[in-house]
């Protein structure tokens, strides 16, 4: 699995890392930080339930 | 047996129950038609990034054609739902050939969103043989393609609506170099469900930027001037000149399509807090207003957040009988480069709070409360402070209510 992230579309919610803090968190300006780029299998829901919460669709998960 | 299920408006809350569909396991057929000629984009991206001109339109793609690939959809770009027959089970589109003009359904999914109000003095059409003013509404993301065109360095643009929408709209214009002023009929700048409250603080940032702002203004018509552009007529007779109109006042679900199907009351489309309308008929996004079971009254939607989780909620519904949560409503604005982030129940609170950040500065976040106990935050250029505390908001929501028989 792999997972990107388009800042440039992140709104700054903080939805995904309400979701899984061990992949993803905010900088400064609130703007998301992919902390694991290719986490373990065992990762892949909260990582899918991120990106499908993700307000501005920033999170793409790849098999 | 759910065999196939038809999915009607192919955007944000139509996708978000075709994704969730599939990722609960529901392996039947699943069809999504979407009037617009396009694959689904993010709507909040045209009164940002669109309008300011930073993006191309492809940058504003919901999905990669990929991955619509991948959710094995039968996606009909282009086809317009004109009718439902709850008899038959069948959906009617306005593509004529037979094969592909009626769909049956086991389940039909009703995400057709909303349109742009259209201003009721808008369709005045001046004296014969003078053009029609062109008002300029926005919706769509070839709605915000032609106004990005009219945002040109030193025009005069006004822009009618002082909600969210009408001072991101004056913000990216007056970020390309346009003379803008922007216009309502009420006492002060909104900002959605918080209503009137942060109206001083949006006037200074607007100010700080060079819009001219005019409230408690009512339009009586917007004519073809004697030189260039406009004249927007004022019912206290005054007029102003305008090179560029464009109204942002409101949004009206998208659901005429369905008059006569027995779905609609009083014009709207309802839904239980879990987004059944009827036997076979659900509805998620800003087309619909669901149950809320806090307070028994239907709320509608109007954010791209909840139009996501309503649609997570009925696509797991429907394929695994899994029961969601109800949305809060969570929805954020940029205005004059002022990110602004909402979460809750703003419109109960009888009290607001200052959490952290200053009253006067740039940086803020308020708690709004009603008797003693949270029921919403706006944060005003503080992301982090803002996730922490909505985190505590999160976690006090109420369980799923049962599903209770429906008609
Ligand atoms: C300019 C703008 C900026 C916004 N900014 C923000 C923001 O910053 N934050 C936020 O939270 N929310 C924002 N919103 C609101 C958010 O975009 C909406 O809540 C969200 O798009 C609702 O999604 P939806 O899928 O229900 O409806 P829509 O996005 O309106 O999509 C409905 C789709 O159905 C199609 N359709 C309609 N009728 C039919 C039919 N009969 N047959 C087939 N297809 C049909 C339409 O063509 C459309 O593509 C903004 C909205 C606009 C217009
Ligand atoms: S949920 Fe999406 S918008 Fe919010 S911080 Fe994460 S990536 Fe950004």
């Amino acid at each position: 699995m792999k997972i990107e992230v388009t800042r440039s579309t992140c709104v700054g919610a903080g939805q995904c890392v309400l979701v899984a803090d061990d992949l993803f968190d905010q900088d400064d300006d609130g703007l998301v930080v992919l902390i694991e780029e290719d986490p373990g299998e065992d990762r892949v829901e909260s990582a899918r339930l991120a990106a499908s919460l993700c307000p501005a669709r920033a999170i793409q998960v790849r098999e | 047996m759910i065999e196939r299920i038809v999915v009607v408006g192919a955007s944000t809350a139509g996708l978000a129950t075709v994704e969730s569909l599939r990722e609960a396991g529901f392996r039947g057929e699943v069809v999504l038609l979407g009037a617009e000629h396009r694959d689904p984009y993010r709507r909040p991206a045209l009164s940002k990034q669109i309008l300011l001109g930073t993006w191309e339109p492809d940058q504003a793609r919901l999905v990669e054609a990929s991955t619509l690939r991948a959710l094995e959809v039968d996606f009909r770009p282009g086809h317009r739902a004109v009718r439902i027959d709850r008899r038959s089970r069948t959906v009617q589109t306005d593509h004529h050939a037979i094969e592909t003009g009626i769909i049956g359904y086991d389940a039909v999914v009703i995400a057709t969103g909303a349109s742009a109000r259209r201003p009721s003095w808008a369709s005045y059409s001046a004296e014969a043989n003078r053009p029609a003013p062109a008002i300029h509404l926005l919706r769509t993301l070839d709605d915000a393609l032609r106004i990005a065109g009219q945002l040109v360095r030193g025009r005069r643009v006004t822009v009618l609506g002082t909600g969210i929408l009408g001072s991101e709209i004056a913000a990216a214009a007056s970020a390309r170099g346009a003379r803008v002023s922007l216009v309502g009929r009420g006492a002060g700048l909104s900002l959605g469900a918080v209503g009137l409250r942060f109206s001083d603080r949006l006037r200074a940032l607007h100010a700080a930027h060079g819009v001219e702002v005019r409230t408690g203004a009512e339009v009586e018509a917007v004519r073809p001037s004697d030189g260039p552009g406009y004249d927007v007529l004022f019912a206290d007779g005054t007029r102003s000149g305008s090179d560029v109109v464009i109204a942002a006042v409101g949004a009206e679900p998208a659901v005429a399509w369905l008059a006569g199907s027995g779905l609609l009351t009083d014009g709207s489309l309802l839904a239980d807090s879990h987004g059944r309308v009827a036997d076979r008929v659900f509805a998620v996004g800003d087309a619909t207003s669901w149950l809320d079971p806090a307070t028994g009254t239907h709320r509608p939607c109007g954010h791209q957040l909840t139009a996501m989780e309503q649609g997570r909620s009925v696509g797991r519904l429907l394929a695994a009988g899994h029961l969601s949560p109800y949305p809060i409503p969570f929805f954020w604005a940029e205005i004059h480069g002022a990110r602004i982030q909402a979460s809750g129940r703003l419109d109960i609170a009888d009290s607001v709070e200052l959490l952290a950040g200053d009253h006067d500065s740039d940086q803020a976040l308020f708690e709004f409360r009603t008797g003693d106990r949270t029921c919403g935050l706006v944060a005003w250029n503080m992301p982090k402070p803002f996730r922490t505390h909505r985190a505590a908001l999160l976690a006090e929501r109420s369980p799923p209510t049962p599903l209770l028989e429906t008609s």
